[in-house]
């Protein structure tokens, strides 16, 4: 009997402490602030962020930063975030939906640390960054999640075996079709694709098709669920011409059924000659790309008769954000300040194989595939993103399947569109979900 | 018994019960209930704010509206991923029990080999089913997969998406996988009720001329009804609660195609940030198993007999 008694003792008390074990970040026993800082460990690993946060301290001896994070570090923020003990600073990944915090009132405002200097420089924090990129984090007016990474979103062409066949990346739609039409007469498929993953089938091929046809204002137009701009005429003529690659055998076979590494090896064998994927790409397949592999990067091809500017690129950002519940903003926004200085931001580039959302960050001795991604950078006009998949996310969900359906043969361009639409309709007519603004 | 007595037997009894009755509480009724309370919610699952909306979700889930002059439910994709289900179900059903019967009955003979098929059969069952579902998506690989190389070699085409990227094949893929994956396990299950049969039914039956059908029929299932029972009910539960092989294989991609209920809200959960929609699903995959295993039970309820 008294060791049963014992024995519920020690598991209340364990749960007691279970309960009590709180990772937030406070003041330590000297005296110093500890910021807790969690981060999101995919390609880039913790490795930079570690280096930023002891350079940090060393530039401010009362502040001791906690770092840590893990593939899947959402799983553990979204429970604590619903109890409200957050970490200081967060880069919470890809799948944790950051809007829904900021629409919540989660996610402290930034616009007053951004209007103070940057580090290492005269221009305020604000300036430092591309525009576009830094407006993506706005709603109602401020500035909410912040830029990091930037990702641009284009097509990939196979060097050597482009430069063995004599052929050139196509800088038009209709330039396509002739080198797909000579690549096709080869053993090759001229273009594979994420089949298993819509989106990359969306940013591929259907948006810059549709600026294309109709310019970025119709893309807005959508983005804002303005009526008909779903299935507006430049909608249908990008589904359509989907269509017309598929219908003429472009596509390799079988890539609705690839994940994304599928296909990219695919690429990477040779066994086909173009691919649509981000920046990425190549820290991605870094461990299978064969030392004599060469790509390069292009913007998707246009209409020779569009009237949508060419130069825009589609572009993504890897978002942090400062909790509003976090125990000490301030120093959480100095530290993010400290690693996107224009320093800092260099050598995440060279380091980590990516372009920043810092201006200038590309000015140093870049990698070889990150070469043409930054020339079409700062040669854009503007930027454009699908932040539509981000505030609307079954919308996002809905419009993945209209194009997987295009794709498989199932929907005709028109049914494609219709679809799109009607999931653009429901998403309007909801009034429980929160509205944005694009453009 | 005195009164006193009993008394002491019931406190014993409490005392014995209650670490399972907290435990059983704690991590499973408080949990259901809280699940039941939460499908009433708009909730994100992104901080403590949640608005009460009623049955809202239930009546999405389940209604239906007028659109363009016909009937169509409010979420075309919940019956959809529903089918998909039963699919998985009716052909599990008609597959997997006739054959681990079959087999489970060939290997309860003591014929040569049987130990080592024996292993064989469940060897699947031993592996994560992660593990399967990515053997089984190289099988079914568009480029170099071991099915289009057989297809081809008997002169057909393999489909043009790929078997795991075309509407049609996709779910039958991942049905066959799962079949291949969860029989071993319903063999050993009824090879275990088949063994404990007494040889000398068998000897008499066949001394009175009943050939090996008879026997079968009038001997072996009846004596491994409840065993039986046990197994469609089991697999019922396990294709309704399907995740990690479709999760793995196609990521429930192309979605209208190869959802599950539980594939959907998992999307509805983590990738909507919808946790009250989803809360909702996972309360009618609740309703759902609980009422099937019900329904398949009554429809099953027959006299065990007794050896």
């Amino acid at each position: 009997m008294r060791k049963i008694i014992v024995i519920i003792a020690i598991l209340c008390a364990l749960a007691l402490v279970g309960c009590s074990n709180k990772s937030g970040s406070s003041k330590n026993a000297d005296g110093k602030i500890v910021l807790e800082v969690a981060s999101f460990q995919g390609g880039f690993g913790l490795d930079f962020f570690e280096y930023a946060a002891r350079e940090y301290e060393k530039l401010h001896p009362n502040i001791k930063i906690n770092l840590w994070g893990n593939p899947r570090v959402w799983e553990q923020l979204r429970p604590r975030f619903v109890r409200g003990d957050v970490p200081d600073l967060t880069w919470p990944g890809w799948d944790m939906d950051v809007w829904s915090m900021v629409v919540e009132g989660q996610v402290l405002e930034m616009d007053k640390y951004l209007e103070t200097k940057a580090y290492g420089s005269d221009l305020a924090w604000k300036d430092t960054f591309y525009p576009s990129l830094l407006d993506k984090g706005k709603y109602n007016g401020h500035y909410y999640i912040m830029p990091f990474n930037n990702n641009i979103f284009g097509w990939w062409y196979n060097v050597d075996m482009f430069k063995k066949h004599g052929w050139t990346p196509p800088k038009t739609y209709e330039e396509l079709l002739v080198l797909c039409e000579k690549i096709k007469k080869t053993d090759i498929a001229p273009m594979t694709f994420q089949g298993k993953y819509p989106a990359y089938m969306l940013q591929g091929f259907f948006y810059p098709f549709a600026i294309s046809a109709g310019g970025l204002q119709g893309y807005y137009d959508a983005e804002n669920l303005k009526p008909g701009a779903w299935k507006s005429p430049a909608f249908l003529k990008a589904a359509e011409m989907i269509a017309e690659l598929r219908d003429k055998g472009y596509f390799q076979k079988g890539a609705m059924g690839m994940s994304h590494t599928e296909s990219q090896m695919e690429f990477v064998l040779g066994r086909a000659a173009m691919i649509p994927c981000g920046t990425w790409l190549g820290s991605e397949m870094k461990k299978q790309l064969p030392p004599d592999f060469h790509m390069e990067y292009f913007n998707a091809p246009v209409l020779k008769d569009g009237v949508g500017d060419p130069t825009v690129v589609l572009c993504g950002v890897e978002t942090w954000i400062i909790p509003k519940a976090a125990k000490h903003p301030d120093e959480a926004a100095d530290f993010f300040k400290f690693m996107t200085s224009l320093e800092m931001a260099k050598k995440f580039v060279v380091q980590k194989n990516t372009l920043m959302s810092i201006k200038g960050s590309d000015e140093v001795d870049l990698p070889p595939t990150l070469v043409a991604p930054a020339k079409y950078m700062n040669e854009a006009t503007t930027t454009y993103g699908t932040d539509y998949g981000d505030w609307y996310r079954t919308m996002g969900k809905a419009m993945e399947e209209a194009i997987a359906s295009l794709l498989n043969g199932r929907s005709t361009p028109q049914q494609c569109v219709d679809r799109m639409e009607k999931a653009a309709d429901d998403c309007r007519k909801d009034k429980s979900i929160p509205k944005h603004k694009a453009g | 018994m005195s009164s006193a007595a009993k008394r002491d037997k019931i406190k014993t009894l409490i005392l014995f019960l209650s670490p399972a009755a907290v435990l059983y509480s704690v991590f499973f009724l408080f949990p259901m209930a809280q699940a039941f309370y939460i499908a009433l919610f708009r909730w994100s699952g992104m901080s403590p704010n949640r608005e009460f909306i009623g049955f809202a979700n239930f009546k999405k889930l389940l209604g239906f509206e007028m659109s363009g002059g016909a009937t169509v439910p409010t979420d075309p994709m919940f019956w959809k991923a529903l089918l998909h289900n039963f699919e998985f179900m009716i052909i599990s059903l008609v597959v997997v029990i006739p054959l681990a019967l079959f087999i489970g009955s060939v290997l309860s003979r003591k014929v040569w080999g049987s130990g080592t098929y024996r292993a064989l059969y469940l060897f699947p069952n031993m592996i994560s089913v992660v593990a399967v579902a990515v053997l089984w998506s190289f099988v079914y690989h568009p480029q170099f997969g071991v099915l289009n190389v057989l297809v081809e070699g008997v002169g057909l085409k393999p489909p043009l998406n790929g078997w795991l990227g075309e509407p049609k094949t996709a779910l039958f893929c991942m049905i066959a996988t799962s079949i291949w994956y969860g029989l071993g396990f319903y063999i050993v299950l009824l090879l275990a009720g088949i063994q404990s049969i007494p040889s000398s039914y068998y000897e008499a039956a066949s001394i009175d001329g009943a050939g090996s059908w008879q026997q079968f029929k009038n001997i072996t299932i009846p004596l491994v009804w409840d065993i039986l029972k046990l197994a469609i009910v089991y697999l019922i539960i396990n294709t309704i609660n399907i995740f990690g092989l479709v999760y793995v294989m196609t990521d429930a991609h192309p979605t209208e195609h190869t959802h599950t209920l539980l594939t959907y809200l998992y999307q509805k959960a983590f990738s909507e940030s919808d946790f009250g929609y989803a809360t909702a699903i996972g309360v009618m995959v609740f309703v759902l198993i609980f009422s099937i295993s019900l329904v398949s039970l009554r429809l099953m309820k027959r006299e065990a007999v007794e050896m």
